[in-house]
């Protein structure tokens, strides 16, 4: 590196103008995203890390949807160097308090429950050898339980047996956050569960059985070899840390996905990063000129810039680093308010990450300018040509190093090979798309123009022929405020087809864990209240052997995982699946290729009953028309060929199923059922509800607008989170249109003096720069806006297969505010306007 | 009917200096007359083109074309004035970079509100030999062709007086020979007056007249 670079760095840094300002600023916008992102992500990994035993309780974890065989659970724990043991069972289950009931997630504990931790009630209780309970606090308050007072006198049942209300879990070492759940949770004593009489033959239930380690660093050897000695997919083995990174699973999903939107941020940035780098090379053209001339060689040249840049960097960074720590209390404060149990933390390896990223960003963006220096000679130099001298072969190898950048942190962020490429492939269509919109607006106004008044006319001609910069603004404008409108459509559609209503044909209620013989008992009542309930679905538990013959097991050596679909995989497969049969489609159900078989099993003229998978599903699982199946029905295989495919719509709230059997094969299998009933009434709801309570206990009821309307809750959190970095990109989108505004301004001062000089007056030149600053906003939001329409329309139904609802709301709110927005801010930016002077043009010369 | 210049005064002040540019200059130019101000650098040849075409105004004295006295016009009706009667041509050609040859030739014209038809700007062009680059963007023209373009642009709205600040200043030497001629046959053939301000005393010697200014006055 030589000295002479440096001394003429510092020379440079320190008469910093505005346009080195406004690159700082850009490259600032830019990174502060990313840097609240990685604060957010590693602090919610390292605590994940830190606080893995208390979340699982255990160091290590057995799970089944089944109370283990004692000779099996044996074998298993001969393998489990353990000092302590725990075992808790949970289900769901209705709970009663007078008139009133509601669906609660039961963990009924024993003695050394939890092994590591410790959980904090309310109120301390008397009753120790009583059955008592502990609720959350949502159960409390639902079934009009006084929470004041934990004097023994208030009961709430569950199944047959009635428990004694002890207080409200204040504080619960395992409860994470796992986003919206179909039930709060209820704490009892396994001494007390079979009195409940509700773990019967098929309920559904967990129950893990938990240990504390001699080591606990033997937790990930264990997990190795006890996947690889106990090849059973119905039972789950887990260490710590991976329970609690699968607790936190929703939360890192979110960061990952506010991540790429950040990344929006952040690549608006390398567009105005490369357009402001090119002006300050063209500004100091002369200036390399003379250096050169003066005998400072390129190599000197390009480290000058590479210095230059970096201590852009590392304004920025600093900049950005002090307006996150300064944030940090307030970052705190909102994720208390959301009840998400993280304690951010400014580590090094956060700040690490983005000082690289600071580093990295201007350098590449900075590659075809120092191209140009390279190739340029100090004659080319005097004059003032934009055009580069680079070659098209390097201005494509450069764009798909800048590209395969953003691909490459688009799949970190996301922690999706999948995801990451789908969002990079889709902001380089997009722009594409803009690139292309712009140019056809470009052509239809060239071919028009001569049809407007003067003034418009040259304004039109300012905005179509200064093709770098207006493409700059127009593009990422347009796909900034793409972003931020496309959310709330999303949101509406998501919305709309959860929330129950007349028109959405959702149900009120949906019923599971009904036994055979309960089914009278449902449609009995439900004549009662004069609804006709849904066909009774049978839930059937069994698990894929094989495909075709093939194994479809997956290799339980499998030790870490690298991405999100990699760990989704194993888990998807490892898990049991649930099947049904029925002779009939329902509304929510159309087949989308073979034939949909309306009839009975007939073992004489068919040698494999026929099957029906959910499209997707199949797609997943590599399954085809024609395909053989083999299932584990609770210890015996059964087989089944695919001939059709169908379309499920999840969000129907029905008794949908990924596998479908024609009957005449499951009948005698032991099986549970469920149902779904509409009612228009809340009062009948809760009544039906509180009667069916009463005389079937162990039916699970899911009050289906109750669930909706908490995970509108929990969709509503999400969605202002990044609909918050979406806002981030406006503003980046923003600060590009005020440096556009800015850089223009000053560009044209000499052609507003001439204009001046022709005979235009001060009013008029405002006015033309009026005009055309304001089409270009204008097109720029109905591009932004329309294309948001056609994306939201392509993702919510090509992706999510609902019915979009558009947000127009949402719009005109946007709209709202960008207008005084821009109005101030092309005030600001047409002050020097006021300075024209017609006289500078003359002394210039 | 002519430009008069009389008793033209202008000082600035500088860091609590009084610095006089122009002691009282006093000159006329007749109809059709071409006339040079020489003089060397900051003897004030920038600051008479400004008062020239009205866009400072003098500390004393005034400026008369065709019967209009400068100093009694408002701001805005000198804007107009300028528009009208005075067309300048700039050593740097300042041609709007977005426009075409055609638009940057029409631009006067537009401004003025003044209607046009296509084959006035194409003649206008023609006049100036390029006809052929009607199209092109000053970025696509060699700096002799910018400047023709800046000359016809001058010329269009048939102003009273030209005003030419260096015009072949920027342009080599063979180039810049060629743009002169061209200049003065197309003053010479529209008739009007021009005043052609340099430090080459071969270009001032090609005009009717040489005002040397040299120390705030022509000598």
């Amino acid at each position: 590196m030589k000295m002479i670079s440096f001394k003429l760095a510092k020379q440079e840094l320190f008469s910093l103008k505005r346009i080195q300002m406004f690159l700082v600023l850009n490259l600032f916008l830019g990174i502060v995203g990313f840097f609240i992102l990685q604060l957010f992500q590693n602090s919610l990994s390292s605590q994940t890390e830190q606080k893995a035993q208390e979340i699982l309780g255990a160091d290590f974890a057995v799970s089944s949807r089944r109370f283990l065989e004692s000779d099996l659970l044996t074998a298993i724990e001969k393998e489990i160097p353990s000092i302590r043991k725990s075992r808790t069972v949970q289900f769901f289950g209705m709970s009663s308090h007078q008139q009133r009931t509601r669906l609660v997630q039961v963990v009924a504990f024993d003695e050394s429950f939890p092994l590591y931790g410790k959980y904090e009630f309310s109120t301390q209780t008397e009753f120790n050898d009583q059955p008592l309970i502990w609720t959350d606090k949502d159960v409390a308050i639902q079934l009009g339980i006084d929470t004041q007072n934990a004097d023994g006198s208030q009961k709430i049942k569950i199944g047959q047996k009635e428990f004694i209300w002890a207080g409200v879990v204040t504080k619960d070492p395992t409860k994470t956050f796992q986003g919206s759940g179909f039930a709060p949770r209820a704490f009892i004593s396994q001494k007390y569960l079979d009195d409940t009489k509700l773990i019967q033959q098929g309920s559904t239930l967990s129950v893990n059985y938990l240990y504390q380690l001699r080591d606990k660093n033997l937790a990930a050897d264990l997990d190795r070899q006890l996947k690889q000695k106990f090849r059973d997919t119905t039972i789950r083995f887990e260490t710590a840390l991976q329970d609690a990174e699968s607790d936190n699973r929703v939360l890192k999903y979110l960061t990952d996905y506010l991540g790429l939107v950040s990344l929006v941020a952040l690549g608006l940035c390398f567009l105005c990063g490369g357009y402001l780098l090119r002006w300050i090379f063209l500004e100091q053209k002369k200036t390399i000129a003379v250096y050169k001339t003066l005998g400072v060689q390129n190599s000197e040249i390009i480290w000058l810039q590479v210095i230059k840049n970096s201590a852009y960097s590392v304004i920025s960074f600093g900049l950005s680093l002090l307006l996150v720590w300064l944030l940090l209390p307030v970052l705190q404060s909102i994720l208390v308010q959301n009840q998400l149990p993280i304690e951010l933390q400014l580590t090094a390896r956060t700040m690490g990450w983005t000082l690289f990223l600071s580093l990295l960003m201007p350098q590449v963006i900075a590659i075809p300018v120092y191209l140009d220096l390279l190739n340029l000679n100090p004659i080319q130099l005097f004059q003032f040509d934009s055009r580069s001298a680079i070659s098209s072969r390097l201005m494509i190898l450069w764009l798909l190093l800048v590209s395969g950048l953003f691909w490459g942190l688009a799949v970190y962020q996301s922690n999706s090979l999948k995801i990451g490429t789908i969002f990079s492939v889709s902001i380089i269509i997009l722009y594409g798309l803009f690139k292309l919109l712009i140019g056809v607006i470009r052509q239809i106004f060239e071919k028009t123009v001569v049809y407007f008044p003067w003034k418009a006319r040259y304004a039109i001609l300012g905005f179509i022929r200064r093709t770098s910069s207006t493409d700059l603004v127009f593009i990422t404008m347009s796909l900034s405020l793409l972003v931020l409108t496309l959310l709330p459509h999303v949101k509406t559609t998501i919305i709309s087809e959860v929330r129950p209503s007349q028109s959405s044909q959702v149900p009120s209620l949906f019923l599971f864990d009904i036994q055979p013989e309960q089914q009278i008992i449902v449609t009995d009542l439900a004549k009662k209240f004069n609804v006709q309930p849904k066909a009774m679905t049978p839930l059937v538990r069994a698990r894929i052997l094989k495909i075709n013959e093939q194994n479809y097991e997956i290799d339980a050596n499998a030790q870490s995982f690298v991405t999100r679909e990699q760990e989704e995989e194993a888990r998807f497969r490892n898990r049991g699946i649930n099947l049904t049969y029925k002779l009939e489609l329902q509304e929510s159900e159309k087949i989308v290729a073979g034939k949909w078989n309306a009839n009975r099993f007939n073992e004489s003229i068919q040698k494999y009953p026929e099957i029906s998978l959910e499209k997707r599903y199949a797609d997943r699982i590599g399954v085809q028309l024609g395909d053989i199946l083999t299932f584990d029905v609770q210890g015996l295989s059964v087989q089944g060929q695919v001939t059709s495919l169908r379309q499920v719509r999840w969000t129907s709230f029905q008794p949908n199923f990924f596998i479908v059997f024609q009957p005449g094969v499951l009948e005698e299998a032991p099986q549970i059922f469920l149902t779904s009933l509409s009612m228009d009434q809340d009062g009948d709801i809760q009544n039906f509800q509180n009667e069916l309570v009463q005389q079937a206990a162990n039916i699970s009821i899911i009050n289906v607008k109750q669930t909706a309307e908490s995970a509108l809750e929990f969709i509503d959190q999400m969605a202002m989170a990044l609909q918050l970095m979406a806002y981030l990109s406006l503003l980046v989108g923003l600060f590009i249109f005020v440096v556009l505004l800015n850089t223009q301004i000053k560009e044209r001062l000499k052609e507003m003096n001439l204009l001046q000089i022709l005979g235009l007056q001060r009013p008029d030149i405002f006015k033309v720069m009026v005009i055309q600053f304001t089409i270009l906003m204008t097109l720029t939001l109905l591009s932004g806006f329309g294309l948001s329409f056609l994306v939201a329309y392509i993702l919510v139904q090509q992706i999510f297969m609902l019915n979009p609802e558009y947000d127009f709301k949402a719009m005109w709110q946007l709209v709202l505010v960008l207008i005084p927005i821009f109005m101030v801010t092309l005030y600001w930016g047409l002050r020097p306007l006021r300075k024209l002077s017609a006289q500078e043009l003359i002394r210039s010369e | 009917m002519s430009v008069q210049i009389q008793n033209l005064c202008k000082s600035y002040d500088l860091k609590n200096e009084k610095l006089n540019i122009l002691k009282g200059l006093n000159a006329q130019i007749n109809p059709g007359e071409i006339v040079a101000v020489v003089g060397t650098s900051g003897s004030g040849k920038s600051t008479l083109l400004s008062l020239l075409a009205g866009l400072d105004s003098p500390d004393q004295g005034d400026i008369v074309i065709q019967g209009t006295s400068l100093g009694q016009l408002s701001p805005s009706d000198m804007i107009r004035f300028r528009a009208q009667k005075i067309g300048i041509v700039f050593q740097q050609f300042h041609l709007v970079s977005h426009l075409t040859a055609f638009e940057n030739v029409a631009l006067p014209l537009d401004i003025l509100g003044t209607s046009y038809s296509k084959d006035q700007i194409l003649h206008a062009l023609d006049q100036v030999g390029l006809k052929d680059r009607t199209d092109h963007k000053p970025s696509e023209l060699s700096g002799g062709e910018s400047q023709r373009i800046a000359i016809a642009r001058a010329l269009i709205t048939q102003p009273d007086l030209i005003l030419a600040d260096e015009p072949s200043g920027n342009l080599d030497t063979e180039t810049g020979l060629k743009v002169m001629n061209l200049f003065f046959e197309q003053v010479k053939k529209s008739k009007t007056m021009a005043i052609l301000v340099t430090h080459d005393m071969s270009l001032a010697q090609r005009c009717d007249r040489q005002y040397i200014l040299k120390n705030g006055l022509f000598s």
